[in-house]
Order: C-alpha cells, then structure tokens, then sequence
C-alpha cells in the first residue's frame, strides 16, 4: 500500500489539480501546477517517490464488529509499512524521541487509528503524510457563541499566513466539535474523502466552500508564489461536544495528497 | 512558460542583478544542501572564526535532504524543504558571501534585508515536485556531517534546474501580495 502510494498520486487528486492547471490565470501559478502534473508522471513511469517527504505512515482502520481479525494488526501493518519504505528507497522520517532526534530508520511507528463500526467491512485507509504540511495544522478551541462565519474567517486567515509553507495548493480537513481527542483525528480522516464529496451536513458544507473560496481569492497561490489556486479541495464535518466548548481542527495537507482506501 | 534564464554558479554580482522576483530560471553548476543541523553547524563554525567545510562566496545553498540512494539513479527524489526553518542562520552566512539559498516558501523580513545588503537571491523550487527535481542533479557527494544521512551535506551538480526567483537583490518578492 505505502510502496504505491508514494510513487502514484490518486486520480481524484491528479484531475483536480489538472482543472486547476486549466483555469490558472497566472504564469509562474500555471508554471508550478504543470511542474506538480509532470513530476506524477515521472514518479509513475519510473517508480520513483513523488516528494522526498515519504511521509508519516497514517493509518486509519473501521473494522466491522463481524469481522474477526487473526493475529496482531499493528504488528502486520507495521512490517507492512518498514518494507514499503526500505524496498521504495524511501526516506525514513521518523525519530525516536522528540528531543534527541535520534532516527529510527525504518520509519516507523505508523500512526494508527482503529475504529469499531457496525457490519462485516473491514476497511484500511493509508496516507503518507509529510512534515511541512503537518506543521500547518492546527486545533481551536473557540468560544461556544462563535458564529458559522467567525469559524470560516478564522480557518481561512490563518491557512492564508501560512502562505507557501505548507506547498499549496492545499487540501485542508476541517472537523467543528468534538473534543481535544476526536477532532484533529476526524479532521485528519477527512483527507481520505473523494474531490468533489461532501459531509451532507449542511452547515460544514457551507463553511468548507467558504474556506476554500475565501483560499482561492487570497492571491496566495502555488507554492506562495500568486495565483488564483491556492486550495483544490476543503472538507468539513461536524461532531457533537461540551455546552462550554467549541473545537475546530484543521488538518492541512499539500498537493502531493497520497492516499488510499481498501475495503475487505 | 517562456523566456527562462539560464544562470550557472558560482553568482556573479551581475548575474545576481540581472533576476528579478516572478522570473523563471534553469539553475546549472555547484550547489551544496543544508538542512537545520548543518545550518547550525555552520553558524558555530563561523562565530568560532574557523572555516566551513563549504566555500560560501559566490555559492548558492540548497535546503534540501533526499530520499537515500536507489540503485542506478545518481539521486532519488529530491525536493526542497522549508526555508522559514533556516532563517535565524542565514543572514551570518550571507555576510560571509553566500549568494543564493533554494527552498519553499516565506522568509522573514530580517533575512530579506540581508540579501539586499549582501546581495543575494532566493529561488523557489517547487515542493512536492521531487521526482522532476532529481532529473536536473547530475552528480552528488557527501561533503561534510556524513553521519546526519539525509540532513548531511551534499556538493550537487546540476543542469538546468526549474525555479523561480522568489525574492530578488532589491528586496522585492511574490509574496505576500495577499488579498
Ligand atoms: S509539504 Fe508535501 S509536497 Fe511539500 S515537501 Fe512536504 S510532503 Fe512534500
């Protein structure tokens, strides 16, 4: 799973950022968007990783109350996830201890999720995610009287500083309630929804598109450099919380969005 | 996109005057990279007086770390990280003659001014193009802090690698026209 996903970027994102390219108004914009086009097609043809940033192995598993699982998961994922990275020629981004930095060379651990859902699928989502958007990612915990607009325009000027940091054009998670736990991880899952798909949930939906329109006029463009595409998709949803409180996670991903689904 | 510049390092102080930000330029000559903890290092080695494993005058820095090496290529994929992380070392190596620094995104204020005193430019290279990059880079040996692996220093060949002036000698920049 982590072998091809370095290598290939999904369709959905392919064509999304094909559109982008095809309105861009912008020269060094239309520049970069094509540059973004090519490298997906070397890093296929000849098997090469599409940033050098392979990425944290983010794991996300729903597994149906009928299925019976034999063995231990973590352990299968996790040589799963060494072999990936060693047999790629990868780069192995993760450290030990955040302080001593030492590396562990084998990219591991994975950061993994397991979720207990009804029925008999069991599902493995996988993303490589790499640092420099990570670092632009974020949790609030706004005031419980803060309007649908404050919690757009707030998500929208911050992602807007981040500028070219993050390598826009950005793919942005939001998650509005929960709690200090639930948020950042449905933020984060989020990434893993098709271009084009929304919550169903009406307010998040609103607040998604606003954000992202607001990103696309900022003038921030690919790579900060200007343009008219500074964002190719927002996703949102919402979850219950606290009468006291009102979090919202913004999980921020960079073009090079590399992800997949599985379902057994 | 038409008219690149095709410029070769080391920079002269023409070359350097003749970029402006927004201009698209096919890079061919030496760069060495440096990451965080070669920055440091370098900073140290200069406040001590002594001299960098690297020659500065004239050179251009690359904040970039690869993938490790793959069988037949001379680089694997290789792209730019962000440059913001190295900004509290570079107006030191600056003052010292370093004439251009490639990487992704913003620069502080303080290190623009830099430039324009020293003159330099700063190029962005595309994040997240890495594959592509790699093509432009025909040779490749460790330098200095062999030991850091992806985060050591590289001395790199390159032939016509795709950036952009970022910011330019006068100060001038494509960021932060922010509506
Ligand atoms: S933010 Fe994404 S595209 Fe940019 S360097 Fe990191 S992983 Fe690569």
């Amino acid at each position: 799973m982590f072998l091809e996903m370095n290598r290939r970027l999904p369709r959905d994102v392919f064509n999304v950022i094909k559109s982008a390219h095809k309105r861009e108004t912008h020269k060094v914009a239309r520049t970069i968007l094509k540059q973004i086009l090519d490298n997906a097609e070397i890093a296929e043809k000849e098997g090469l990783a599409l940033c050098q940033d392979t990425g944290t192995a983010v794991i996300y598993i729903e597994k149906g109350e009928k299925v019976l699982v034999n063995g231990n998961l973590i352990e299968a994922i996790e040589d799963g996830v060494e072999k990936a990275y060693i047999d790629g020629f990868y780069r192995k981004s993760m450290v030990k201890h955040p302080l001593d930095r030492v590396n562990t060379n084998n990219n591991l651990p994975a950061s993994v999720h397991i979720e207990m859902v009804g029925g008999d699928d069991f599902v493995i989502m996988g993303m490589a995610k790499g640092g420099g958007s990570e670092n632009a990612s974020r949790v609030y915990m706004l005031n419980p009287t803060t309007t649908e607009d404050e919690v757009a325009d707030t998500v929208a000027e911050d992602l807007i500083e981040i500028g070219g940091r993050a390598c826009p054009p950005l793919f942005v998670g939001i998650c509005i309630g929960g709690d200090l736990t639930l948020a950042p991880s449905r933020a984060k899952q989020l990434l893993f929804r098709e271009v084009g798909k929304k919550s169903g949930d009406l307010i998040s939906d609103r607040i998604a598109s606003k954000v992202k329109e607001r990103l696309n006029r900022s003038g921030v463009g690919p790579m900060g450099l200007g343009g008219d595409t500074t964002c190719l998709e927002v996703w949102a949803d919402a979850l219950p919380c606290h009468i006291a409180s009102l979090p919202v996670a913004v999980s921020v991903c960079c073009h090079s969005l590399r992800r997949a689904v599985v379902r057994i | 996109m038409d008219e690149a510049k095709s410029i070769k390092t080391p920079l002269t102080r023409k070359t350097i005057d003749s970029l402006s930000a927004g201009d698209f330029v096919l890079l061919s000559g030496i760069v060495y990279t440096a990451r965080d903890t070669a920055h440091k290092v370098l900073n140290e080695l200069i406040a001590k007086g002594d001299k960098p494993p690297i020659p500065l005058k004239g050179q251009v820095i690359y904040y970039m770390g690869p993938c490790p090496p793959k069988p037949g290529y001379v680089c694997n994929s290789a792209g730019p990280t962000t440059s913001s992380r190295m900004d509290a070392f570079t107006p030191a190596l600056l003052k010292h003659g370093l004439s251009g620094t490639i990487g992704k995104g913003e620069r502080s204020q303080y290190v623009i001014d830099a430039m324009v005193k020293y003159g330099a430019v700063y190029f962005s290279a595309t994040g997240g193009t890495a594959a592509l990059l790699s093509k432009s880079i025909v040779s490749m040996e460790v330098v200095a802090l062999a030991d850091l692996g992806p985060e050591a220093i590289y001395k790199l060949e390159l032939d016509r690698m795709p950036v952009f002036v970022g910011i330019d000698a006068r100060g001038k920049s494509l960021y932060g026209n922010r509506r």
